[in-house]
C-alpha cells in the first residue's frame, strides 16, 4: 500500500519566542513520536512556548495523548507554556472528556493563543522586576 | 508517668478498651469528673456506679481510670478489679488464697511504684517472678501494711483494718488525695459477710475515696451504714450507643456483621438460622418482656465485657484433631449434620481416610467437643445449631484466615461455653423454583459478570451491606452477553442416588444467530440445599453434569452451580479448575431482579424422540430431551438486526481501518456527526487495545457492528490475554505529568462516549462489547417497542 490516508506530516513555524506546530492526519504514537522530537529539539534551541494547531488533525488515538501529556511536561518542567488550537469536534470532546484543560490551554485560533501569550510574557516581566 | 510504664500498666492492670470504643455515657463522664476535682480538692467521697448488668459500669470506670493515668498527677488513683484478682472474691477461701494476695500486692505495688517514678522494667520483672522481694519492696515503699495483707496476716478475711492500715499507709506516701477505682464488685449478695463493706469502711476512715462498680443487690444493711454513699445509675444501654458500638467494632475487627447497625443485627435475629441468634440469646433466655433490641444490646455488650476467649474452642478442637485430619474431621462432622440417618462406624474410616484404628481418637475428640453425639454405636452431628455453624465457619476459614468467617468463628467460640436451645430450621430455599425461571429468562442481556463468579463477588462485596451490594453490583463494567434461551427442562440421571442434586438445562444461542455454530446448552446445578458445600459434593454435582453431557449431543456446555451459604477452600479450588460459573443464591436472586419477565407468547411446539437434526437459521428451533419438561419459554421475536463483521490482523494501522468502518457504519444507521465520531473514537481504542493484548500480529481482531433499531453495538474480540477494565484506574493528567506511565486514557474515553462497555470472556479470548444507543427527538433513550435490558457502566 502507498502512502496511507492519515499519515501525519508536520508544519513548524518558528517565531522569535515561540513556535507553532501543526500536525496533519493521525496523532498516533508512530507520529506523536515525531512531534515529540520536533519539540525536544525546539526546547533545546531555548524555546519555551508552544502553540499545537490541531486543525488539520483528522483523529486522535490515546497513544498520541499520552505522549502529548509528555511534551506538556517537558515544556512545563522549562518554566514553559503549551497552548491547543483549533480543537473541534470529536477531538475537542477528547481533551475535555479527558480533562487535558487541566494542564494545557485551548484557543479557538492560533492568533488568539499568540496574543495570550504576549500578554502571559508581560505579565511575568513585570512580575520578576524586569 | 514515663510511657513505657505507663503502657504496662494500662494493659496489665487496667485492660481498658482504646477511648473510641466507649460510647455515649458523657453525662456520667462529666459527673464523675465533678466527683474527682472534688477529691482533688481534698473532699473524701463515696461513689456507687450501679445500672443494669452490661450497662458499661466497668468499662466507665476503666476509662475514668485511664484518663487519670495520662493527665499530670493531681490525684493518685488506685485501680483494681476484684473480679480478675480473687475471681470468687465473696469467699474467704478467695480471699485466703495466697497467690490472690499476692497478685493484689502486687497490683497495688505497681501501680504506686510507677505513679511516684520509682518503678522501671526491672522492678516489673522481679516483682512479676519473685515472691520474695515482694515484702521487701512494699516495706521499701513505706506499705507495711501492704506486705502483711500479703503474707496473709489478718486472718482469712481482707478485712476492715487491714484496708485501713493499707489505705493510710497510702494516703501518707503518695502525698497526694488518693482515689480508689475498683472494679469486678458486679454480682449476686453474698450470704454471709459482705468483704465490700469492710474495703469501703476502711477507706472511709483512712480518707481515701473511693468510686466502685456497685454488685446488682447490695447486702442486707450495708447502704445504710455506708455514711455519705452517692449512687451514680447507669441506665441500660440505648439503641444508638450501641449501635455505634457494633459499628465501631465491626469495621475495626472485621466482623461479618455489616459494619452498621444494630438494626441489621436484628433483623437477621429473624432469618439467620444459627449464629446471631444464638449469640443474642447468650446473656440470658428471652425473657417474654424483653425486646429483641434489649436482648440485642444485652448480649452485645455481654459479649464486649468477656474479654479475651476468642481462641478457647479453636484451641480444644486444635488439641483433639491432628492438623492434617482437621479439614475431614469437620466434614465428617458437617456430613453428620446433614444426613438425618446417623453416620455408622463403617462409613467413618472412609470419610476421614485413615485406618479404623486411627478414628477413635478423632471421634472421642469430636464427641468431647459436641462436635459430634454418639448414639450407641453410630453418630449424629453437633449436638446443638452453634456448634454446627462452627463446623461450617471453620470450614470456610481455612481459605481465609484472616476473612469475615475467622472472625464469626472466633464469636461463636465464645458461645460455645454454654450450650443452647436448637435454633429453628432455615427456610427452605426457593432456588429450585426460580433457577428455571430464571434460565428461562435470558434473551441476550448483559448481566454484571461477577454475578457469575462466586468468589470474586464476595471476596468483592462480601463485607458490604446487601443494599450496597445491590448497588455495587449495578455499577460493574464487567459484563457478560447472556445467550438467548429457547428452552429449560429439569434432568435427573437414570441412576440418581440420594444426594444427587437436581439439575437444569436450557438450549440457547449465542448472538441473536439460530445457527447450530451459535448453539450452547446451560447446565444449571442446585447445590444451595447444603449449607456449606466440600469437595465430595461438588464430585458428585459435576457428574451428574457430565452424564447429562453424554445424554445430549455434541455442544458447548455452560455449566453453572448454584451454591447455598458457602463452600471450603478446597471446593471452591475445585470450581476454579473446572471453570464453572458458580452463583450463591443471594447472585441468583440479583440476576432474577435483573433479567426482566418475559412477555406472554405461545411456546413453539416440543418434539420428543431421537436426536433432532440440525438446526437451520430459518428454522425454528426445537427442544428434544429425554426427561419431564419443566417449562417452555420461546424465543422473542425480535426484528432482525444488520450485521457486519470484519476480521483485521492484529498489527499497527488496523485500528484506523475498524475506526474508519465504524464511522461509515454509524453514519449510516443515521447517527450524528458527533456520535459518529464518537463511535468512531471507541472502535479505534477498542482495537488498539486489542492489538495491545494480542500474542502475535498474526492473529485476528473479529468486529461485529450491529445495527438494531435503538441502537448500534460493536463487538471487539481478539485472541489473548484476558483484560480487567476494573484494574484500571481514572487517569488524572496532573497526576500523568508526575508520572512515567502516561498511557491508560484508552477505558475512560470509551466510557464517556459509550452508553454501555463490557469486557467479558468468550472462545476466543476476549470480547469488547461496546453500545451506542440512539437518541430521539425528545431525549428518549430507546426506540418505543423494544425493550431489553442494560448493563450499567
Amino acid at each position: 500500500m502507498d502512502k496511507p490516508d492519515y499519515a501525519l506530516s508536520i508544519e513548524v513555524e518558528e517565531a522569535e519566542d515561540h513556535a507553532t506546530i501543526r500536525p496533519v492526519g493521525y496523532l498516533n504514537a508512530l507520529t506523536g513520536d515525531q512531534i515529540d522530537k520536533v519539540c525536544e529539539a525546539l526546547i533545546a534551541r531555548g524555546l519555551r512556548y508552544f502553540i499545537i494547531n490541531f486543525g488539520q488533525v483528522q483523529l486522535i488515538n490515546t497513544i498520541g495523548i499520552s505522549i502529548l501529556v509528555g511534551i506538556i511536561e517537558k515544556v512545563l518542567n522549562r518554566q514553559g507554556l503549551v497552548y491547543f488550537t483549533e480543537l473541534g469536534g470529536t477531538n475537542r470532546e477528547i481533551f475535555e472528556v479527558l480533562n487535558l484543560s487541566t494542564v494545557a490551554m485551548f484557543f479557538a485560533d492560533d492568533d488568539s493563543a499568540r496574543e495570550h501569550l504576549r500578554r502571559d510574557r508581560e505579565t511575568l516581566r513585570r512580575a520578576m522586576g524586569g | 508517668m514515663p510511657e513505657n510504664i505507663q503502657s504496662i500498666f494500662l494493659s496489665r492492670d487496667l485492660g481498658a478498651r482504646p477511648a473510641a470504643e466507649f460510647f455515649g455515657r458523657q453525662v456520667e463522664r462529666e459527673q464523675l469528673e465533678r466527683t474527682l476535682q472534688g477529691i482533688a480538692s481534698g473532699q473524701s467521697r463515696l461513689v456507687a456506679v450501679a445500672g443494669p448488668r452490661g450497662a458499661g459500669k466497668s468499662e466507665l470506670l476503666r476509662q475514668v481510670a485511664r484518663g487519670l493515668i495520662e493527665k499530670p498527677a493531681v490525684v493518685l488513683p488506685l485501680y483494681l478489679d476484684f473480679a480478675a484478682l480473687f475471681p470468687a472474691w465473696r469467699s474467704d477461701a478467695a480471699q485466703a488464697d495466697p497467690e490472690a494476695r499476692q497478685g493484689l500486692c502486687r497490683t497495688v505495688l505497681r501501680q504506686v511504684l510507677a505513679r511516684t517514678g520509682r518503678f522501671g522494667l526491672g522492678e516489673a520483672q522481679w516483682l512479676e517472678f519473685d515472691p520474695s522481694h515482694l515484702a521487701g519492696a512494699c516495706h521499701g515503699a513505706g506499705l507495711p501494711g501492704l506486705a502483711a495483707l500479703a503474707s496473709g496476716a489478718g486472718g482469712p478475711h481482707l478485712g476492715l483494718e487491714l484496708w485501713r492500715e493499707v489505705l493510710c499507709a497510702l494516703r501518707a506516701q503518695a502525698g497526694l488525695p488518693v482515689v480508689l477505682l475498683v472494679n469486678g464488685l458486679a454480682g449476686e449478695a453474698p450470704a454471709g459477710a459482705e468483704p465490700l463493706a469492710a474495703l469501703l469502711e476502711g477507706a472511709r476512715r483512712a480518707g481515701v475515696s473511693v468510686i466502685f462498680e456497685a454488685p446488682h443487690a447490695f447486702a442486707p444493711g450495708l447502704e445504710e451504714t455506708l455514711e455519705g454513699l452517692e449512687v451514680l445509675s447507669l441506665s441500660p444501654l440505648q439503641t444508638a450507643p450501641a449501635a455505634l458500638l457494633v459499628q465501631a467494632l465491626g469495621v475495626q475487627r472485621g466482623w461479618a456483621l455489616p459494619a452498621s447497625h444494630l438494626n441489621v443485627i436484628l433483623a437477621r435475629l429473624g432469618p439467620w438460622p444459627g449464629w446471631v441468634r444464638s449469640w443474642a440469646a447468650l446473656v440470658r433466655p428471652a425473657a417474654p418482656a424483653l425486646s429483641p433490641v434489649r436482648m440485642a444490646e444485652e448480649a452485645y455488650v455481654e459479649f464486649l465485657n468477656a474479654g479475651p476467649w476468642a481462641e478457647a474452642f479453636a484451641s480444644r478442637f486444635e488439641r483433639a484433631v491432628p492438623l492434617l485430619l482437621r479439614e475431614r474431621a469437620l466434614r465428617l462432622a458437617r456430613v453428620a449434620l446433614e444426613r438425618r440417618e446417623p453416620v455408622g462406624p463403617e462409613e467413618i474410616p472412609l470419610i476421614l481416610g485413615v485406618a479404623p484404628e486411627g478414628c477413635d481418637q478423632i471421634l472421642d475428640g469430636l464427641t468431647g467437643l459436641g462436635l459430634l453425639s454418639r448414639q450407641g454405636a453410630r453418630w449424629s452431628g453437633p449436638r446443638t445449631e452453634a456448634l454446627g455453624d462452627w463446623v461450617m465457619l471453620r470450614l470456610a476459614m481455612t481459605s481465609d484466615p484472616a476473612g469475615p468467617a475467622a472472625a464469626r468463628l472466633a464469636l461463636l467460640s465464645r458461645l460455645l461455653a454454654e450450650p443452647w436451645p436448637l435454633a429453628e430450621e432455615a427456610s427452605v430455599p426457593a432456588v429450585e423454583r426460580i433457577l428455571p425461571e430464571v434460565l428461562g429468562r435470558f434473551r441476550g442481556q448483559l448481566l454484571p459478570t461477577v454475578l457469575l463468579q462466586f468468589a470474586h463477588y464476595f471476596e468483592a462485596v462480601g463485607r458490604l451491606s446487601a443494599e450496597q451490594r445491590r448497588q455495587t453490583v449495578h455499577r460493574a463494567t464487567a459484563t457478560f452477553t447472556l445467550p438467548e434461551v429457547i428452552g429449560v427442562a429439569g434432568w435427573k440421571p437414570w441412576s440418581a442416588g440420594e444426594g444427587t442434586p437436581p439439575l437444569y438445562y436450557a438450549r440457547a444461542y449465542r448472538e441473536g444467530k439460530y445457527q447450530r455454530s451459535h448453539e450452547e446448552v446451560w447446565i444449571a446445578v442446585d447445590l444451595s440445599t447444603a449449607r456449606l458445600l466440600t469437595t465430595p459434593e461438588i464430585e458428585l454435582a459435576l457428574g451428574a453434569v457430565r452424564a447429562l453431557e453424554d445424554s445430549l449431543r455434541p455442544n458447548r456446555f455452560v455449566r453453572w452451580l448454584i451454591l447455598g451459604e458457602g463452600a471450603s477452600a478446597e471446593a471452591l479450588e475445585m470450581i476454579q479448575r473446572e471453570g464453572v460459573f458458580c452463583s450463591s443464591r443471594e447472585q441468583l436472586a440479583m440476576i432474577q431482579e435483573m433479567l426482566a419477565p418475559l412477555l406472554p407468547r405461545t411456546p413453539p411446539g416440543l418434539k420428543s424422540g431421537p436426536e433432532d437434526e440440525s438446526v437451520t437459521e430459518q428454522e425454528t428451533p426445537t427442544l428434544n430431551d429425554r426427561s419431564a419438561v419443566i417449562e417452555m419459554a420461546g424465543a422473542a421475536h425480535e426484528p432482525r438486526a444488520e450485521t457486519s463483521s470484519l476480521s483485521l490482523p492484529a498489527r499497527d494501522g488496523s485500528e484506523l481501518i475498524a475506526a474508519l468502518a465504524a464511522e461509515k457504519i454509524a453514519v449510516r444507521a443515521d447517527f450524528n456527526a458527533a456520535a459518529a465520531g464518537q463511535i468512531k473514537t471507541s472502535v479505534l481504542e477498542g482495537v488498539l487495545n486489542a492489538i495491545e493484548h494480542s500474542p502475535n500480529q498474526e492473529k485476528l481482531i473479529y468486529l461485529h457492528f450491529i445495527v438494531k433499531p435503538e441502537a448500534l453495538e460493536v463487538t471487539i474480540e481478539n485472541e489473548g490475554t484476558p483484560f480487567d477494565p476494573l484494574a484500571v484506574p481514572t487517569p488524572d493528567p496532573r497526576a500523568k505529568l508526575a508520572s512515567a506511565h502516561k498511557r491508560g486514557w484508552g477505558l475512560s474515553l470509551m466510557k464517556r462516549f459509550m452508553d454501555e462497555v463490557g469486557y467479558e470472556p468468550c472462545p476466543r479470548g476476549t470480547r469488547l462489547r461496546l453500545v451506542k444507543r440512539r437518541r430521539f427527538e425528545g431525549g428518549e433513550e430507546e426506540a418505543p417497542l423494544t425493550k431489553t435490558l442494560r448493563g450499567k457502566v
